[in-house]
């Protein structure tokens, strides 16, 4: 189900939501689950959006 | 002290890269073509194979365990804590920043803070901070005992902050054998009005898998983050107390686990999550596989996306394994050995039937294997608590 974003190459892979605080196992968010197609859809475009927003205000290399 | 937060990280894997964002919080897993569209030059790990589902670079999240001691004294403490459990042996203060430094050059992503209980040690702010200041989130599981609205605003340090409530009123003695319902209730309520992000962990067992709703309805009225819930593990005094299977979700529970709990998130408006070892649950079901590996909704990733780390600094695939002789102290020098948590990583490749011929294998991953050596002493039995393993042993049994 890799997710190609609108705009130049490549694909998201894998969206894991929530932070998981329980310090003895993984926790997986659960309530993707009950979310609709569309609005899958567009929680991913809008992190896309924010991952080139943010990537920008960061500068190339400035993280590396 | 402001807590410094860091919106957006990257690292390389071997299939492209892992980007975080805080606010609104993912990681987000993508190709190499992706990270060359957003300006990253092509790493060394890019010469290697690799998928979503292969063995990563570091660990995603690290369970650290700052102390052995609690004064709870709860009956099924799967750490043994105890009042006096903090050792001689325990990283302490400057141990547990050494552990931090070296998980930060690793470019792990979270960090879940637990114990014993964290919160009566005096430095736990400083280390929270520490992380903040190297690049982690760090997040905290506690009882909440020492939380009150004097110091309930320092926890915004956290990204998130989990109470442990197993059930309502009291119910919350169920599994722990004390009752400390008000002073969790008081401790949630406190951090929501400092606006820190909060959530609750709760234990799911056969005694209150019947009154869940309780839970739901607590956290939508306490306006909560997540609920999180989490299986009975066979570990520390909860392995002693009583035979594990009698606290797991019996039969007819085990089905109707997942239906429940997710017509009860929707009723209650609670996010919801569950833990690695309560997928089989889901599974059993047959939801959609894509949806399920898209959203990351997997089973165990004990000593890959997950590392355990001991009071002592001693690492393990997940809390509740053994540490193989590894510790934090030289991560970089063991994590990507072939024989690292061989066990854990490989398992897919050894396992038996059905989970051999489960549709759900590549995801669910045999589900929790702590438990399965805890009930079999073989790790890499199936899960007994599968309902399809049930169903399966039932069937073989009546041959």
């Amino acid at each position: 189900m890799a997710i190609k974003k609108g705009r130049g190459k490549g694909k998201i892979l894998q969206i894991r939501y929530g932070i998981n605080p329980n310090s003895s196992s993984l926790g997986a968010d659960v309530q993707v689950l009950i979310w609709g197609a569309a609005f899958a859809s567009v929680a991913t475009i809008f992190l896309s959006a924010m991952l080139r927003v943010f990537r920008r205000w960061r500068g190339n290399g400035h993280d590396a | 002290m402001t807590p410094k937060y860091e919106p957006f990280k990257f690292r390389y894997e071997r299939f492209g890269g892992i980007l975080q964002l805080e606010r609104p919080n993912a990681l987000i897993y993508v190709d190499r073509d992706y990270m060359r569209d957003l300006g990253y030059p092509d790493s060394p790990l890019w010469d290697e194979d690799g998928s979503v589902l292969s063995v990563l670079s570091a660990p995603t999240e690290v369970h650290l365990a700052l102390t052995k001691k609690c004064s709870a004294g709860c009956r099924m403490c799967y750490m043994d804590s105890a009042p006096d459990g903090a050792g001689d042996g325990e990283m302490g203060r400057e141990g547990v920043f050494a552990a931090l430094a070296r998980l930060a050059k690793m470019r792990v992503f979270h960090l879940a803070l637990g114990g014993g209980e964290s919160t009566e040690l005096p430095w736990l702010f400083e280390v929270a901070h520490v992380a903040r200041g190297l690049g982690m989130i760090p997040n905290l599981t506690t009882n909440g005992f020492h939380i009150t609205g004097e110091n309930a605003a320092e926890f915004a340090v956290f990204g998130q902050v989990n109470i442990s409530i197993d059930g309502v009123g009291d119910r919350y003695a169920t599994h722990r054998g004390i009752n400390g319902f008000d002073r969790a209730f008081r401790a949630l309520r406190a951090l929501k009005r400092k606006s820190v992000r909060t959530g609750i962990n709760c234990v799911v067992s056969r005694h209150n898998f019947e009154y869940l709703e309780e839970i739901f309805a607590l956290g939508e009225d306490v306006g909560i983050q997540q609920l999180e819930l989490l299986r009975y593990k066979p570990a520390g005094r909860a392995a002693d107390i009583d035979a594990f299977l009698a606290h797991d979700l019996d039969d007819d529970q085990a089905w109707r686990f997942f239906p429940k709990v997710m017509d009860l998130a929707k009723e209650y408006d609670t996010p919801l999550a569950i833990d690695c070892s309560l997928t089989p649950y889901l599974y059993c079901h047959n939801p959609d596989q894509e949806k399920l590996e898209f959203y990351g909704v997997t089973g165990c990733h004990g000593g890959n996306m997950l590392c355990g780390v001991g009071a002592d600094g001693a690492a393990s695939a997940c809390s509740f394994a053994s540490s193989e002789n590894r510790t934090v102290f030289n991560i970089q020098d063991w994590w990507g050995r072939e024989d690292t948590f061989f066990a854990f990583r490989k398992w897919v490749d050894a396992a038996p039937q059905p989970c051999a011929s489960c549709d759900f294998l590549k995801l669910c991953r045999g589900g929790c294997h702590v438990v399965s050596k805890h009930e079999s002493g073989d790790i890499y039995a199936p899960d007994p608590g599968c309902p399809k393993v049930r169903r399966y042993n039932a069937d073989q049994a009546a041959v």
